[in-house]
């Protein structure tokens, strides 16, 4: 099999991947696969996302993936590569120096990382207080009269009449309606 | 132990729930842009749940801003996301929102004594109707979901500001502190995180947010803060037992520098209304006044005196009209 990243060499490592359901397959060959961000995150893990060599024999036994990684020249550095999550692009490192995330998705997309932290820091991993679910984001009528008198006080504060009224045609066409 | 007791020792309850809102990163990762359309958003729910003021922090002079510091409506960290920070306050003041701090919402609710259920029952109703309006971001099995997971869950810190004189004075607070520690609950200077108790003021929260129930949370919180007042209890007793001579010198001495000195700084006067309280606790001394005399530490805090004083006062000054403030409040009182 070619490398995906440079399509000239024989590929050495092969992975699948399942973010959120999303299977990625990544073949690359021994040069790129050290360029390549999965040296730095197989590296620095302690707990994986990733789904490392599961589905080829050939990577089954770890102590070579050990033997291969220490040897790498790129063993001991940190790449700029890291993974980052899709959503708003912050790494875990970035969470470790903070102690904050960038966004809700990374919850999804760190979640096997996050989750011994959670376990440790909290009295445990489930929700059990209250459930939520928006009923409606769908604006009444009264909601929108409101927001349009709203925007009408605004509109002759500013002396704008022109646009207040406009606003007053748009509430009595409203307020017409249904009735 | 009857209400009374405890409500001299509970100063206050407060509540507050952290929620995000889907589709807009977390206020340490959102643009300039960004995080103005969201405060532009939370403002525009808020009309549709209750009467609040509404303030935009890039507008606001910065002694305001430090004003609302001082009163607890908002915290220091909210001032460093100033460009998209806002703050939606109840008119009774009870209720305040901050928008964009560490979370995109942090609403809390503080009245006076022990009174936590309460106060999570009227931000309960605030969050039910901000969520209707605006969609919370929330997972079915991590619950609501924030940008430090220490928060995460209910996204509730339940806690009450306990005086704690005689607990100081024995030495016991802490072992108290390790005591609770090992509960999951959190015992704090006055001010919260990292900061020193001042007027033996502690702030006692729950650790964790998630894997319980607001319900239990509140359950936990309270009856901590009930144990603890129940040993302060015990510590004013044998404090009045060894000591009632020394101890009524003590306050009378506190009572005879806060009603006569000429400036005053906040350190000096922590320790001095700290003792004044104590005495009143314990009917050392009668002071005829309509309202809790720890109402006196917003008042006499740098930003409120200059508010009062309608100038800018620099340290020295605000010693000065501290003391004098101070001076005609226990100008009528009797000892």
């Amino acid at each position: 099999m070619i490398c995906d990243n440079c399509g000239k060499k024989e590929a050495v490592f092969h992975s699948k991947t399942n973010i959120n359901g999303k299977v990625t397959e990544t073949h690359l060959c021994e040069d790129c696969l050290k360029k390549s961000q999965y040296i730095n995150d197989v590296n620095n893990s302690f707990e994986n996302d990733f789904d490392f060599f599961n589905d080829d024999p050939f990577f089954t036994d770890n102590s070579l993936l050990g033997n291969f990684i220490s040897n790498s020249p790129y063993s001991n550095k940190k790449s700029n590569l890291d993974y980052r999550c899709p959503s708003c692009g912050c790494s875990f490192e970035n969470f470790s120096q903070r102690g904050l995330l960038g966004c809700a998705k990374c919850y999804d997309y760190f979640n096997k990382k996050l989750m011994p932290i959670i376990s440790n820091m909290q009295f445990g991993t489930k929700h059990l207080g209250k459930n939520y679910e928006q009923t409606s984001v769908e604006e009444t009528k009264e909601d929108k009269i409101a927001e349009l008198r709203r925007k009408l006080k605004l509109a002759v504060d500013e002396e704008n009449y022109e646009l207040a009224s406009e606003i007053k045609k748009q509430i009595t066409s409203l307020e017409a309606k249904n009735e | 132990m009857n209400k009374e007791d405890v409500n001299q020792i509970v100063v206050s309850s407060r509540v507050r729930l952290a929620r995000n809102i889907e589709n807009f990163n977390f206020p340490c990762c959102l643009s300039k842009e960004k995080g103005e359309e969201l405060r532009e958003l939370v403002y525009k729910a808020s009309l549709k749940v209750g009467n609040f003021n509404f303030y935009n922090l890039k507008n606001m002079q910065e002694c305001d801003i430090l004003r609302f510091v001082e009163n607890g409506y908002i915290s220091s960290d909210l001032i460093k996301m100033k460009e998209i920070a806002g703050l939606l306050l109840s008119p009774d003041e009870t209720v305040s929102i901050m928008i964009n701090e560490e979370d995109h919402i942090r609403e809390q609710c503080v009245l006076s004594g022990l009174n936590l259920k309460k106060a999570y029952d009227i931000i309960n109703d605030i969050d039910y109707d901000l969520g209707k309006n605006l969609k919370f971001s929330y997972s079915k099995d991590l619950g609501f979901l924030t940008a430090c997971p220490s928060n995460l869950g209910t996204g509730m810190r339940a806690s009450a500001m306990l005086f704690l004189p005689a607990l100081c004075k024995s030495g016991n607070i802490t072992n108290v502190i390790n005591t609770v520690s090992k509960l999951g609950i959190c015992v704090r200077g006055s001010s919260g995180e990292g900061t020193k108790a001042s007027a033996n003021l502690f702030q006692v929260s729950n650790q964790n947010t998630l894997g319980k129930s607001e319900k239990d949370i509140i359950q936990l919180v309270e009856s901590t803060v009930l144990k603890i007042c129940e040993l302060e209890i015990q510590a004013r007793e044998v404090l009045l037992k060894d000591n009632e001579v020394g101890l009524k010198d003590e306050v009378l001495r506190a009572f005879g520098i806060i009603s006569n000195c000429y400036k005053i700084s906040m350190q000096e006067f922590y320790d001095l209304i700290a003792k004044i309280k104590l005495g009143i606790d314990l009917k050392l001394i009668y002071i005829k006044c309509d309202e809790d005399i720890f109402n006196l530490i917003n008042m006499v805090k740098p930003y409120n005196l200059m508010q009062k004083e309608n100038k800018n006062l620099n340290n020295y000054e605000c010693e000065i009209v501290r003391a004098k403030l101070l001076n005609s409040y226990f100008k009528n009182t009797r000892v």
